[in-house]
């Protein structure tokens, strides 16, 4: 069972398919996993130097005062947010993050209603999509 | 018993043959689950959960 398969009948075929279905996920799911530890310890050295700050009062005052980027506890979300563009962020944050309504975007971004509720919409599926591919 | 009866056995939740994927599939996952120079015992369950996962994922 512990030999080398030399990948010629269809069930070392399939073995081997196998095998390269699982490495591929766990390169993911360690990447994935590294990338956290990192956040984590770039948090633990963010809040280690805010400590005696007096300007940030309870825990949760610290955590906001930290980058968005750091808030995120959703890696894949992360990397979703980073592949849409600009204009697509701040339309996606504006909404949900501050509940603005589709109007006020508009006037503010000097488009018409339909162009921000498109655009809107777009980008909740590309960050879907995105993190869908990420998840697997 | 061969590698497709296994998957096939495993795939259907029978847990000797998962257990068996797990033993066949040990080393590898342990080699993945050094990090920083050392066996991260976190790592090497997270690893375990995707073999798992992977077992029921994975189509032919």
């Amino acid at each position: 069972m512990w030999q080398k398969n030399s990948g010629k009948s269809e069930n070392e075929i399939l073995q081997n398919l196998f095998t390269a279905y699982l490495t591929t996920a766990v390169k993911r799911r360690r990447n994935d996993y590294i990338q956290q530890a990192a956040r984590l310890q770039q948090m633990e050295d963010v809040t280690d130097s805010l400590q005696y700050n007096p300007q940030y009062g309870t825990e949760e005052d610290m955590f906001l005062g930290l980058p968005l980027s750091m808030q995120m506890e959703d890696s894949a979300l992360l990397h979703a947010l980073k592949e849409v563009n600009e204009r697509e962020r701040r339309v996606f944050f504006a909404r949900v993050l501050d509940e603005r309504s589709f109007e006020s975007l508009a006037e503010e971004m000097g488009m018409g209603y339909k162009g921000v509720t498109s655009i809107y919409y777009r980008t909740l599926r590309k960050i879907k999509k995105k993190m869908k591919e990420l998840r697997k | 018993m061969n590698f497709k009866e296994i998957l096939l056995r495993a795939k259907a939740g029978e847990e000797p043959a998962v257990i068996a994927l797990l033993e066949m599939y040990k080393p590898l996952l342990i080699k993945g689950a050094i990090f920083g120079g050392r066996f991260d015992e976190d790592l090497y369950q997270e690893l375990c959960i995707t073999l798992i996962r992977c077992i029921k994922l994975f189509r032919f």
